[in-house]
């Protein structure tokens, strides 16, 4: 009798997730019309002539990453990056790690996946590998993999400094490494960091909430974690300019979320109960789209003003509807694609044409110009 | 008043001040006195709530873990069922599945996930910690299979639960205060539930007085899936989003909230309505943080510190009676 109703039990849980999971059949979503700024350069012209933009979901599963997202697709009319022409036929082998969990890496992916089908032309093949974190570990583990295959370059974040000595490892086995999205603090042998700069950015995120407040009142900041190298950029950029450029701006003493929704919508509402006099709220990270929904279920939506980052679906409603008064956007297709095909072109060339740091442009997307973004 | 009455009030004082769970009230008071002081805002009404509020789910959850901590388990899955089951949630409404039926299929889906955590740990007898690790990592994936990666919006009825109000109470509150009286009245007042602490003090002995050890281990365990999912759907409706970080780092504080709350992880002791007031202990710290403008790189330390004073108390306080009795006194 027990076993019977286990397994009546046990049939209805399956039932459940084969109603949820199974059979999804959403069709990818076109990101041709995205109308992110691209720079044109003749190779883009023309490929976008040659090329129609691709719908590869099912590619992720022939590259046997079996974990990027359905919905992304390449679209190679928004490279903005040339690569050079591979006369000798030399066939280059690129590994691009990513953790394609989540709306912002979307982006990321996408432009993955369009640097992916333009370098096919080109006798390269790009293999994505997916991590389901951004522990340093795992990503330590990962590039120690890429080595063992003998990749000719990595495209991987710089998502802590743990992951520094192997990078080194890897460019003494004549890898090329380039990181995107975010760079270690620690020096490390990687050719070029491609992303935003983001302590400039957390200086223009004050810049814009110094905007919205004619330049005076009290803000207090969110911060993804005090661990990650890219958010404490973001936090002490913001700081930094308030306490410089905007005397009359208050700031009060950052607080984490963990980069959770879950965590600052709890963080939002306290700040707000401790200082009611509070006029903005800035986020470094994650956490923008629970700090939205605290205020406005707390019914401040547009009073208390709120500046942060990355555009995924959520905050620009939020954008739209006013709570959010402006996201900065970190290019996250250019972070995708861009790192490939410069690591495929110092293959082929010989020698990087980027060292350093490549930064991506910051677009501000505001209630003004949210439609070209949706 | 009556002398019986007074005796009555003596002893219950008495058992009290010797229960495991007073020296957590007295760290709980000490603390939100000192709060009080230290800032203006702590004691508003609003403020109040807030704690309330976000400690509402962890207390949901805790009641559950105290339940299974009780019979000597643990089950470090919690976070991810409650993950799980939003996900699931969220997919059904989005799918157009009506909300009662997605309801039942989530709390199902909380309650079958207990019962194979149950199993593992009763008929397979692998080590409770294994096996919740093991499905927890299960989850993990299954809840990016079934998002894709991506957080869905969902908009109905069963929001309420999360992000609703009564008069100026959220029902998440509401839900969490009936949970802990439910869970005391039914851990001191029924047969299940005493049994469920004689397998805590002694399985054998339990065992050798008739009753089915087994059936009590899957039942807990039953019980905190779903509750999870009912947490699944609080958590669901407050951010009215799903996606596959919901859940994540749930446990720890789950525990700790059990373990403050005076519960011994070597089972058989422990009051379930100490769960709240280990789940306020940490509420009240983390909103301690934001209110103070502490910096933030003191927060983890300090959450440490008040943590080892909470279970202390009770030690040192057994330390000092054993010394006296020791010396004659």
């Amino acid at each position: 009798m027990r076993k019977r109703w286990m397994g009546l039990l046990l049939s209805g849980m399956l039932a459940v997730l084969a109603i949820t999971g199974c059979g999804k059949t959403d069709a990818p979503t076109d990101n041709a019309t995205n109308t992110e700024e691209t720079k044109e350069t003749e190779a883009s012209a023309d490929k976008a002539e040659s090329e129609a933009p691709v719908d590869t979901a099912d590619k992720g599963d022939e590259d046997g990453s079996g974990s990027v997202m359905e919905e992304t697709a390449a679209d190679v009319s928004r490279i903005a990056i040339k690569a050079v022409e591979n006369k000798g036929g030399k066939e280059v082998r690129i590994a691009a790690l990513c953790c394609p969990y989540g709306p912002f890496w979307k982006e990321v992916v996408n432009g993955i996946k369009s640097a992916q089908t333009y370098l096919a032309d080109y006798n390269c093949t790009v293999d994505i590998i997916s991590l389901d974190s951004l522990d340093g570990q795992k990503w330590y583990d990962a590039i120690q993999n890429c080595i063992v295959k003998d990749y000719d370059v990595i495209s991987a974040m710089g998502v802590s400094d743990s992951i520094c000595s192997i990078v080194d490892e890897a460019a003494d086995a004549g890898i090329k490494v380039y990181f995107y999205n975010s760079d270690t603090a620690m020096d490390c042998s990687r050719a070029a960091f491609i992303g935003q700069d983001l302590y400039a950015a957390g200086k223009y995120a004050a810049d814009l909430m110094a905007e919205q407040l004619d330049s005076k009142g009290t803000v207090g900041i969110i911060t993804g974690l005090f661990s990650v190298n890219a958010h404490e950029l973001r936090r002490t950029g913001i700081e930094d300019q308030l306490k410089e450029k905007y005397p009359d701006i208050k700031v009060i003493p950052a607080v984490e979320c963990k980069d959770s929704d879950s965590t600052a919508y709890d963080v939002a509402k306290d700040l707000v109960t401790a200082n009611p006099d509070i006029s903005g709220i800035l986020c470094t990270a994650n956490g923008q789209i629970g700090t939205a929904q605290a205020l406005e279920d707390m019914g401040l939506a547009g009073k208390i003003k709120i500046i942060c980052f990355d555009y995924m679906g959520q905050v620009l409603d939020f954008v739209e509807s006013g709570t959010i008064a402006a996201t900065i956007s970190q290019g996250p297709f250019d972070q995708g694609s861009d790192p490939l095909i410069y690591g495929y072109n110092e293959v082929i060339q010989g020698k990087s044409e980027v060292t350093g740091d490549v930064f991506t442009k910051m677009d501000v997307i505001t209630i003004d110009n949210v439609a070209e973004w949706k | 008043m009556s002398r019986r009455k007074k005796e009555n009030s003596n002893m219950f004082l008495k058992r009290f001040t010797g229960s495991s769970e007073f020296g957590v009230v007295i760290a709980l008071v000490l603390l939100c006195v000192v709060m009080s002081f230290l800032s203006p805002y702590f004691l508003k009404v609003a403020n109040i709530i807030n704690i309330l509020y976000q400690v509402s789910q962890y207390t949901i959850l805790a009641v559950g873990m105290a339940l299974i901590i009780l019979t000597g388990g643990i089950d470090l899955s919690v976070g991810y069922t409650v993950g799980i089951c939003g996900c699931i949630l969220a997919c059904m409404i989005d799918r157009g599945t009506n909300m009662w039926i997605a309801l039942l299929a989530v709390l199902l889906t909380g309650t079958v996930i207990g019962i194979v955590n149950g199993c593992f740990v009763t008929y397979l007898k692998i080590a409770p910690f294994i096996v919740t690790l093991g499905t927890a990592k299960i989850m993990a994936g299954l809840m990016l299979f079934i998002t894709g990666g991506m957080p869905i919006s969902i908009d109905c009825g069963l929001n309420w639960l999360g992000s609703g109000k009564i008069g100026q109470i959220p029902v998440a509150v509401i839900v969490m205060i009936l949970v802990v009286i439910a869970g005391t009245v039914f851990s001191k007042y029924t047969l299940t539930g005493r049994n469920i602490y004689a397998v805590g003090n002694s399985e054998r002995a339990a065992r050798l007085s008739g009753i089915k050890v087994s059936n009590i281990k899957i039942f807990v365990y039953a019980i905190q899936g779903t509750l999870a999912a009912l947490c699944g759907v609080i958590a669901t409706g407050k951010l009215r989003t799903a996606d596959a970080q919901l859940g994540n780092g749930y446990e720890m504080d789950v525990i700790a909230a059990v373990v403050i709350g005076g519960f011994s992880m070597a089972g058989g002791e422990g009051q379930l309505w100490g769960t709240i007031v280990g789940a306020a202990i940490m509420g009240v710290l983390k909103n301690a943080f934001v209110l103070l403008g502490m910096a933030s790189y003191w927060q983890t330390a300090s959450v440490g510190l008040v943590v080892i004073f909470a279970v202390s108390i009770d030690p040192v306080k057994t330390f000092i009676r054993q010394r006296k009795i020791d010396k004659g006194i």
